[in-house]
């Protein structure tokens, strides 16, 4: 017998709001419609307005990658003003979408359990980010919101007795962290709940471009950070993470894995702040003019930010392509045929941010 | 104090809504959730049911697409109900104003009880408002029961 369900808007799994409508032949999804832009804002017409402003505008795009985001726009906003920011504010900034990174991925494997059931590990796991989140606000002053771009440098500075406590953290962080990949990786019950559900080829991720975690979860080694090294990344050496199978298991340890490979680069980071010039903010001289690109590895996959200035302080034109934006084609092939209880758990390995995609 | 009124200030429900805006006051209010400011520990429980809910509490400017289901939530919520406004875009429209996707603020769609500013609302002023929700859940209980009996003296 066929059905159709809704599911979604409002929906128990789903922090944000989006819409599937399924076609549902006994237990089997047969066909799937999705349907987003329940969140559009219209945020892009905003940056209009002033370049100073852009930073903070770009933050409330979203609010888990908010730092990427301002990174993001800084980067194609100096690059249209010939603007060389100081070393030392590249390294902060480093370190600081570093951190965005650790909190974000601790959060989508901690809401991925939560989506099978495993309540239990869900608060272990945001008990671990709530350290990260201190930090933020020893660093930042703010806790998930940080406000800690401009264009021509960062607001704040880090100090040797910061960099100190930095380093101090992330000893104590890489042991919870080895905690809790260890209780998820031994676990029976996890590993048979995951493995061989929603399988995305690496034909399939190629064909759709996925990006992120999802894409290297599917064996296509695609990192910004690798691939087009931007603040800090040619000097501190990133090598992206792959896992082979595809499946929702492979991309929660892909996820898993690069805790350890932000702490890694966070270690690299904090000893290059030494010796460095104190200096972390450059006035422009120049106003933005002509057009210009940069992008990002977000924590959920490669941002992209086109910018046209036209030599006034007003921007002409501001594009964001986000990376769950990139993601959200490959809900639909991974839902089609499925289980109906995997539906929801499937979408939340995707980590979608829905407020990004929208926008 | 009546036995629901009691029952009540023990254990509010609350549904929580998110309707535009970016995650910033999502994860706060997840953080309310979970160990380190638990709110549960004051019997706050995150329903997904608008039939069962006591609270809501709205995040973000309301978006166009979203009106009409924020409105079908609320109407299905039982009386007495209470509508939290967490985030300034919430409150008034924030950073969203002059954008042209969104309705300016919750209170053109719902009456709205409590206001929770900032950008982004921390996990303490959260659990204040639901604090000072859970006062004006029972006002409005105490009000609900004082028009019935009213009406049953009226009758007889």
């Amino acid at each position: 017998m066929k059905t159709t369900i809704q599911y979604g808007p409002q929906h128990p799994v789903w922090v944000e709001p989006i819409r599937l409508k399924l076609n549902v032949d006994g237990e089997f999804v047969k066909d799937v419609e999705y349907e987003g832009g329940f969140v559009h804002r219209g945020i892009e017409k905003r940056f209009e307005f002033d370049y100073n402003k852009g930073p903070y505008l770009a933050e409330r795009v979203c609010g888990i990658c908010s730092t990427h985001h301002s990174t993001c726009y800084c980067l194609a906003a100096e690059k249209t003003m010939n603007l060389e920011v100081s070393r030392r504010a590249t390294i902060i900034r480093t370190i600081i979408c570093e951190l965005e990174r650790l909190h974000s991925h601790i959060l989508a494997v901690g809401l991925t359990l939560e989506a099978i059931g495993f309540e239990n590990l869900f608060m272990l796991c945001f008990r671990t980010r709530e350290s990260v989140l201190d930090v933020f606000e020893r660093v930042t002053g703010n806790r998930v919101l940080h406000g800690h771009n401009i264009v021509g440098g960062v607001t704040r500075n880090i100090g040797p007795e910061m960099a100190k406590e930095m380093s101090d953290f992330c000893d104590e962080l890489e042991k919870k962290c080895h905690d809790l990949e260890n209780m998820i990786v031994n676990s029976y019950t996890i590993k048979q709940r995951m493995k061989g559900i929603g399988i995305m080829s690496e034909k399939l991720a190629r064909d759709l471009a996925v990006v992120g975690p999802v894409a290297r979860g599917s064996n296509v080694a695609y990192d910004v950070r690798h691939a087009d090294p931007y603040i800090m990344y040619d000097e501190v050496k990133v090598e992206p993470i792959v896992e082979k199978d595809g499946d929702c298991w492979a991309r929660s340890i892909v996820r898993v894995r690069e805790w350890f490979q932000s702490i890694d680069i966070i270690r690299q980071c904090l000893p290059l702040l030494d010796g460095t010039p104190d200096e972390i903010f450059v006035k422009s001289k120049a106003l933005p003019e002509g057009e210009h690109f940069a992008r990002v590895e977000a924590p959920r996959g490669e941002l992209f930010y086109y910018l046209r200035g036209k030599k006034s302080k007003e921007l002409d034109r501001v594009k964001i392509r986000t990376s769950t934006y990139g993601n959200a084609p490959g809900i639909v092939p991974l839902v089609k045929g499925c289980h109906l209880a995997d539906v929801g758990f499937i979408t939340v390995t995707f980590d979608p941010c829905i407020g990004c995609i929208d926008r | 104090m009546s036995i629901i009124e009691f029952a009540r200030k023990k254990s509010p429900w609350v549904l929580h809504v998110n309707a535009g805006g970016c995650n910033g006051c999502n994860l706060e209010l997840l953080s309310c959730l979970t160990p380190r400011y638990d709110v549960s520990r004051f019997g706050v429980y995150n329903t997904d049911n608008p039939k069962h809910a006591d609270v809501m509490i709205v995040i973000g400017p309301v978006t166009l697409k979203y009106k009409e289901i924020i409105t079908n939530l609320y109407n299905q919520m039982p009386d007495p109900k209470v509508v939290m406004a967490v985030g300034t875009c919430t409150c008034t429209g924030g950073i969203y104003q002059g954008c042209y996707g969104h309705c300016g603020a919750l209170d053109q769609v719902l009456p709205v009880d409590v206001y929770v500013p900032g950008c982004n609302v921390r996990p303490e002023a959260i659990i204040d408002g639901l604090v000072l929700a859970l006062d004006m859940l029972n006002e409005k209980e105490r009000k609900i029961l004082e028009d019935k009996k009213a009406k049953a003296k009226g009758v007889a």
